[in-house]
């Protein structure tokens, strides 16, 4: 998602990489509120060109940071970090006087006028920066002298005494005018001194301005929606994941939105293969962190209880390096979220089919008891799994899979999403799916392994 | 004045010198002199860092180059600091050099300078086209002819050569290699439709059809072309190689049996390294070379010392090379 927001300014990217992952109702709903006012002044009409024209001159905002950081350990600056800071300012009073009728943007950006003024005695408005004469008549004089000295040094015969006395004249002018102007960069920067803090403002309200437009943006354009995160209550509406979405779309291909409540406690979510398991426990990760950094979420309707971590064990997972199979580091990660409920943390906790490396017996001993340990923790726990006949008490949600009358159709493996039902229902856990052949069959798997498959389930079931 | 009124009719020119001490940095100041009073507003980078005060390589005193007032020059940022001139910074570019970024700076007063620029073609072209903004009639680039440098000068519209003592002490060597060089400069460009398809074009081995469609190979180098042989005209006999041309690639295709329809072409001149005897042995058997760009030569210049202190006579010099390159030659000592 970050990836695709369109910031213009590399000082925005870094001060996005760098934002915390907010954990107070107060700072998540702030933020928030801020993209909320910015949406509804992208629906304004007259606005969408001020946004237009702001987007361009942040384009050309430099990230002054390392300049700002030596005007406030006091540094003399030099000539190019001076133009830096001048041109920065002249944009930063662009941007200012643009944002006029957006009231709570234009209040966030400081005043730099005094700025401009030091670094542009001449008032032309112009970001370009040179030591000039108009900062001090001395220099102007000493100027003019030395290029009276240069225009006779060239007539002047090579070596010749009067040459030598001349080169020495101006070789002491020029000490003399490096003095002036050194002088001038000191004056310069110990003005500046004074109005770093005015500066270091700017800096990062510029820097957000450009963060909130592009959340904005993202916010319009992929149908993102404002999460109430003032209960304590997990709820989408219409939750989907926006990068599967928009290939499906472009695909010509139906999406199906979920909605999900979380609860306090395990949730146990079965369904055949192929159900959207493993994308809905992405979409719930990706909703809850995207809330959390400030960002809307992707759903029609959101309410979203804040934790302090989200904990997440997906698929495969080997190390062979540290020399772990794919089960001891599931393991290893599950301990590490099972001592972390423990603490009474609030925990996001999604596990992605929980112990299904190892043999169904004891995986099915393994789910069980994870799931009633996270049950009775502070935890919002969702748990995937493909086993039966667990012994917990815990909440049950199970995907409806295929549809009740797909079984007329011809169904193929490029159009098997359409004949799956998303949607999630209460289930008491004891049946799980058993579509797995099914869909073996579909994707063209070799009649050998099907018919043989069924011979045995026959066996098994002869044998109960 | 010579040569000064065709240079006028490019938007942008480069220098480049066949070998280190052939009289560049002389012909850039003779022509920056001219500038001077002219209503042309220019700019000046080079490729990569250049401009050192001494030559590092042979220890002669290099003319360091004279600029005007009003005229833009390129700069990296730790020269900038260190210059003597008094000039305006008009921006610092995005592009980085080893000594910081580039600062494009207006003289106020004359005095010399150091110049820079972006060390690969993309981001010179870039470069130049920027100083529109900055209502550049004329940017001449310093600069250099090079199997390191990636960069080529070639892709400005105009181009001046300097040759002399220091690439030979032999007239007629020297001659016979700079008419070389004219010759390459001189290639054919490819038809427009091609060249805008090419120009995107940053490596590998393409064969182009008789319908001007691109075909790559997939031929890491030239030198895989003996393995592949049997891939390699597969699509007709027209060839592009993106990269560095040698006497194994030209060679190669000698040999060939229908070397006479062979054509090769390659992104600019100076992407030709092969030697004379072998680039002209292929010529002669009928093959063909274009280039993707073609820069005009507006000028030769000689200079007739070398650093080692072969002194050739001057008139001699002009008169052989005039008569062989069927242009106007100058002195750049005597202009």
């Amino acid at each position: 998602m970050i990836d695709r927001l369109d910031l213009k300014s590399s000082l925005a990217h870094r001060m996005l990489l760098a934002s915390p992952f907010l954990i107070s109702t107060k700072d998540v709903s702030y933020q928030l509120q801020q993209i909320n006012r910015t949406v509804n002044e992208f629906k304004i009409e007259d606005n969408k060109s001020t946004f237009e024209k702001v987007s361009i001159k942040i384009s050309d905002i430099r990230d002054i940071f390392g300049t700002i950081k030596n005007i406030q350990n006091r540094l003399t600056l030099n000539d190019i970090e001076l133009f830096e800071v001048k041109s920065f300012a002249l944009l930063s009073e662009d941007i200012r006087e643009l944002l006029k009728p957006i009231q709570f943007l234009w209040e966030q950006l400081p005043n730099l006028a005094q700025v401009v003024e030091i670094l542009d005695p001449e008032g032309a408005r112009i970001p370009s920066f040179y030591i000039s004469n108009s900062f001090s008549p001395e220099l102007g004089k000493l100027r003019k002298k030395l290029f009276g000295l240069e225009f006779l040094l060239e007539d002047a015969e090579d070596n010749s005494a009067s040459s030598k006395e001349l080169q020495q004249q101006s070789d002491e002018l020029r000490n003399k005018i490096t003095e002036v102007e050194d002088k001038i960069r000191q004056d310069l920067s110990d003005k500046l001194y004074r109005l770093d803090s005015e500066l270091d403002k700017a800096l990062i309200a510029i820097g957000n301005i450009d963060i909130l437009i592009a959340k904005a943006k993202q916010a319009i354009s992929e149908k993102l929606v404002i999460p109430d995160v003032e209960g304590d209550v997990t709820s989408y509406q219409g939750l989907f994941y926006p990068q599967l979405k928009a290939t499906l779309e472009h695909d010509k291909k139906r999406y199906q939105p979920i909605d999900i409540d979380i609860y306090k406690g395990t949730c146990l979510i079965t369904g055949a293969n192929m159900a959207g398991k493993t994308v809905l426990l992405k979409t719930l990760a990706l909703s809850q962190a995207l809330c959390q950094y400030g960002f809307f979420v992707p759903a029609t309707d959101a309410k979203i209880a804040l934790v302090e971590q989200i904990l997440f064990s997906i698929a495969d997972e080997q190390s062979e390096l540290s020399g772990l199979s794919s089960y001891a580091s599931e393991m290893l990660k599950v301990n590490r979220i099972v001592q972390l409920g423990k603490k009474q943390k609030r925990i996001l906790v999604l596990i992605d089919e929980l112990a299904r490396t190892t043999n169904p017996t004891e995986g099915r001993a393994i789910v069980s008891a994870v799931a009633n340990i996270l049950d009775n923790c502070n935890v919002r726990a969702v748990i995937t799994t493909h086993y039966s006949g667990l012994s917990t008490q815990c909440r049950k949600l199970r995907v409806k899979g295929f549809m009740e009358n797909s079984n007329d159709a011809v169904i193929t493996i490029k159009n098997i999403g359409d004949y799956i039902d998303y949607s999630l229902i209460e289930d008491d856990g004891i049946n799980v799916p058993h579509e797995a052949l099914k869909i073996a069959q579909i994707l063209g798997i070799d009649n050998d392994i099907l018919s043989e498959a069924e011979k045995h389930l026959e066996m098994d079931k002869n044998k109960n | 004045m010579p040569f000064i009124n065709d240079v006028l009719t490019f938007k942008s020119l480069s220098i480049v010198g066949l070998e280190k001490n052939t009289g560049k940095t002389e012909t850039l100041n003779y022509i920056l002199g001219r500038l001077k009073n002219m209503d042309t507003r220019i700019a000046l980078t080079s490729i990569g860092i250049d401009g050192e005060s001494t030559d590092i390589v042979t220890n002669t005193k290099k003319p360091e180059i004279r600029i005007y007032p009003g005229m833009i020059y390129i700069s990296a940022e730790q020269h900038y600091l260190q210059k003597r001139i008094i000039s305006e910074i008009l921006d610092v570019s995005k592009i980085h050099t080893a000594l910081g970024r580039l600062v494009i700076a207006k003289a106020i007063n004359s005095d010399k300078v150091l110049l820079s620029g972006p060390a690969d073609t993309q981001n010179l072209k870039a470069l130049i086209s920027d100083m529109e903004k900055f209502n550049v009639d004329l940017t001449i680039v310093d600069g250099a002819l090079s199997r390191l440098s990636l960069a080529s000068p070639a892709i400005t519209e105009g181009m001046i050569l300097t040759t002399g003592a220091a690439y030979s002490a032999n007239i007629p060597v020297l001659v016979r290699k700079t008419k070389y060089v004219y010759d390459l400069i001189n290639l054919p460009e490819v038809e427009p439709e091609l060249k805008q398809k090419l120009d995107c074009v940053e490596s590998g081995i393409i064969a182009i059809d008789t319908d001007n469609n691109l075909h790559d190979l997939n031929i890491k180098s030239v030198f895989m072309l003996k393995e592949a042989k049997d891939r390699a005209f597969s699509f007709g006999t027209r060839l592009f190689v993106a990269g560095a041309t040698s006497n194994y690639l030209f060679e190669f295709l000698r040999m060939q049996k229908n070397v006479d329809t062979i054509e090769l072409v390659v992104k600019d001149f100076s992407r030709i390294f092969a030697t004379p005897e072998v680039y002209y042995s292929f010529i002669k058997k009928g093959g063909k070379v274009k280039v993707v760009n073609q820069t005009k030569l507006a000028a030769v210049c000689i200079n007739p010392i070398s650093p080692q202190g072969y002194n050739l006579s001057s008139d001699e010099l002009k008169e052989s090379m005039q008569e062989a390159l069927q242009i106007p030659v100058y002195d750049v000592k005597k202009i």
